[in-house]
């Protein structure tokens, strides 16, 4: 199905990060943000995904925002750059989805959700750190992921999931002796995430390294809110919400507080 | 979302949370149709990794499970792989009407859907006697040895040895006993338990065949117990009218009970009244009364015999029958069955006189009916009830009382045997007799199929009429 080769030569060909993209970054961590929406405004593509995704109806805008500049300053320093990550994400995802059913239009969606909840939870737990907030862009990663080391053994995975869960996390493993989160860590540093946002993604299940306690907090609210997402009815035929195993034993700490996070948005 | 298929279940895994907005799309209809054709005992939803769920969401795939259901009778669905809190709030969610099962795990599940392979030694508890005996006899009819506690200490106490049981099943329920929820009997009359807001609708939540059923087991007394009644209005008037009209000939009485207090229902109190409906304050002013009761409810002839006698199609299903009761008793006695002489078409006749004897019926009725009769000798019926219940029974009354649930057992158990087969059938209550003179008078028996069996050179007779 999947060797280590495959993964070898899939890591291999991540693109680095767009030169404008990565200005735009460093704009952002200056506080510059008018200067920041003035170099983004050259990238096509990101204009248009940062206006889809902010636009999305959970974002709750009164009134449509098409200006770069003015998406920039109405967001602030935190969320932008917080999109500028999604929007790096995105950018490795498939044209076409084989594995998952998905379209762009659908993974945008998740990013914005699960963008959207996190900073409701980052709130609850009185954080305000932009690369904290980072943190959650790099949940899709294993998803991306997923979806292109397995595009060629669909047919395998149907037979398989006749009789099983396909858990891809135990199956990539399996073949290639890597874990997905170190695959999404990889790609987070391949790309200057932050040590922080990291860590939270290593503390993301209940193997981790970590023993710092508020990261393995931000760990176990992070997996809770990947299957509070994957929940929604819109990911759950898009075979997503199985996709890798929920530890309910991992989450229970935080759990009882998940309702008052999230508050009238649960 | 797609279900796995092992052992003859399907089992869908949804992960995280369960609500109104998503439930839809864990079982669509796709599924449903899929599921349909498939060679499949049970369609389970797993709880293993679901963190949350509500009564909705729960109801919503219920309902889907319940479509697949519809289309192959046999079929039992339900949850498994919850948790004790999971499996206490779903108990809570449909305290009054829990027709689906739930097994701890998937592994348990299989244990009702496939043989054993080595008599794997299986215990069981659960508080509800008639649940832990039914899956100790669901486990035995596939070869397994089951071992049932009949107290939460004894059960406690086998936990200690280690290693001696391949499987515990505790926290497991069966729901496809078939009793009627808005029905239960209490001696000899049968109270029915309305809900909500009472207008021309209460013909929908009225069982008419039931009612009918009962009257023709030798029920005469009809209690309408308006506890869980909001409100009505004066179409109630008319169902009691046809209710009345339609017992006119067989003597039968029909009293409502705790009916509010309120001058929006006098009208109706007084047409009620008038109609004969008799209304007490509550349950328990008529229940305790036995003078009344018994002036209420005499015992009143079984008005079913229009030359009504076993048809052929009801002499073909008779091995379910006979197995179903055949081994319950085993089961319950630790002893194997004896048949004594043919089994003939005739009146009942119960070998020794029937004094010393206790029977009991129960009716069923849908795709075939009929009456399913059973004659114990006393100390027959007291060991069977007694090995049920857990607890030494002594007196007539105790073991009357028990004698009801067990043939509950029994009928539940021919129940599945029948739908096994493709037919649907819904079951009365059970009647117990302290006498075969007592069965005799009370129930116009017409000719039927009798089996006599001998448990432990005790006689035991079988008997089905229609």
């Amino acid at each position: 199905m999947v060797s280590r080769k495959d993964l070898e030569n899939y890591i291999k060909n991540i693109p680095p990060t767009p030169d404008i993209v990565k200005k735009t970054i460093e704009q952002v961590e200056k506080q510059e943000l008018h200067k920041a929406g003035e170099i983004a405004k050259q990238d096509i593509i990101l204009v248009k995904y940062m206006q889809n995704l902010i636009n999305k109806p959970i974002y709750g805008l009164k009134n449509k925002v098409t200006n770069i500049t003015q998406i920039f300053t109405i967001l602030g320093t935190d969320l932008i750059y917080e999109l500028l990550h999604h929007y790096l994400l995105s950018l490795l995802s498939p044209k076409k989805w084989q594995v998952f059913d998905l379209t762009q239009n659908t993974f945008n969606e998740l990013q914005a959700n699960l963008g959207f909840y996190w900073g409701k939870i980052l709130e609850y737990e009185n954080i305000k750190d932009k690369e904290i907030l980072s943190a959650v862009t790099l949940l899709p990663t294993a998803i991306i992921v997923c979806d292109e080391l397995f595009q060629h053994s669909t047919q395998e995975l149907e037979i398989l999931s006749d009789s099983s869960i396909v858990d891809y996390e135990f199956l990539l493993f399996k073949l290639t002796g890597v874990h997905l989160k170190q695959l999404s860590i990889k790609i987070g540093r391949y790309w200057n995430f932050s040590q922080k946002s990291l860590n939270i993604i290593e503390a993301s299940s209940k193997r981790n390294k970590i023993t710092d306690s508020q990261t393995i907090r931000l760990g176990q609210w992070i997996h809770l809110l990947l299957f509070y997402v994957l929940s929604k009815p819109i990911f759950i035929n898009t075979n997503l919400n199985s996709f890798i195993k929920f530890d309910i034993d991992y989450i229970q700490p935080i759990y009882t507080d998940f309702e008052k996070a999230l508050g009238e948005y649960f | 979302m797609k279900p796995i298929l092992r052992k003859r279940i399907a089992t869908f895994y949804p992960q995280g949370f369960i609500d109104t907005t998503n439930s839809y799309f864990i079982i669509t209809d796709d599924d449903i149709k899929k599921l349909i054709p498939k060679d499949i005992r049970m369609v389970l939803v797993s709880l293993k990794r679901v963190v949350f769920f509500n009564i909705n969401g729960i109801t919503i795939l219920l309902e889907n499970m319940k479509k697949v259901q519809d289309q192959k009778k046999a079929l039992i669905i339900g949850f498994c792989d919850y948790n004790q809190m999971q499996y206490e709030t779903i108990r809570r969610f449909y305290e009054k009407n829990l027709y689906f099962s739930l097994y701890t795990t998937f592994k348990i599940a299989t244990l009702f859907t496939t043989p054993s392979i080595a008599q794997e030694s299986i215990l069981i508890w659960n508080e509800n006697y008639e649940q832990r005996n039914l899956q100790s006899i669901e486990l035995f009819e596939r070869g397994y040895n089951p071992v049932v506690a009949h107290r939460k200490r004894d059960f406690l106490e086998h936990l200690k040895r280690e290693g001696a049981y391949d499987d515990i099943v505790r926290d497991t329920y069966i729901g496809s006993i078939g009793t009627v929820p808005f029905a239960r009997v209490s001696g000899s009359s049968i109270i029915y338990t309305l809900t909500g807001y009472l207008d021309a609708s209460i013909d929908n939540q009225f069982d008419y065949t039931y009612h009918s059923k009962a009257i023709r087991t030798g029920f005469k007394l009809f209690i309408f117990d308006m506890k869980n009644i909001i409100s009505m209005n004066v179409k109630v008037i008319n169902f009691f009218e046809r209710l009345i009209f339609d017992m006119k000939e067989l003597d039968g009485t029909v009293c409502v009970v705790n009916l509010k207090d309120v001058s929006t229902l006098e009208k109706i109190k007084l047409e009620l009244e008038n109609l004969g409906v008799q209304i007490f304050p509550t349950l328990d002013t008529l229940l305790n009364d036995k003078e009344l009761l018994t002036e209420l409810g005499g015992i009143i002839k079984e008005n079913h015999s229009h030359g009504k006698t076993v048809t052929k199609e009801l002499i073909h299903h008779l091995p379910s029958f006979i197995n179903a009761t055949v081994s319950t008793l085993e089961m319950m006695l630790g002893v194997t069955a004896v048949k004594t002489g043919k089994i003939t078409i005739k009146e009942l006749e119960v070998q020794g006189g029937g004094t010393q004897k206790l029977a009991s019926s129960i009716g069923f009725y849908g795709d075939i009916e009929g009456i399913i009769i059973l004659v114990f000798p006393f100390a027959l019926a007291k060991k069977s009830c007694s090995m049920m219940i857990g607890e030494e029974i002594n007196n007539l009354a105790e073991v009357l009382d028990s004698l009801a649930e067990f043939v509950n057992v029994i009928a539940g158990r021919v129940k599945t045997h029948l739908t096994d087969q493709d037919l649907g059938v819904s079951i009365t209550l059970p009647r117990t007799y302290s006498s075969v003179d007592e069965l005799l008078s009370t129930l116009s028996l017409n000719k039927g199929v009798q089996v006599d069996l001998n448990f432990n050179k005790e006689p035991f007779t079988f008997f089905l009429t229609r």
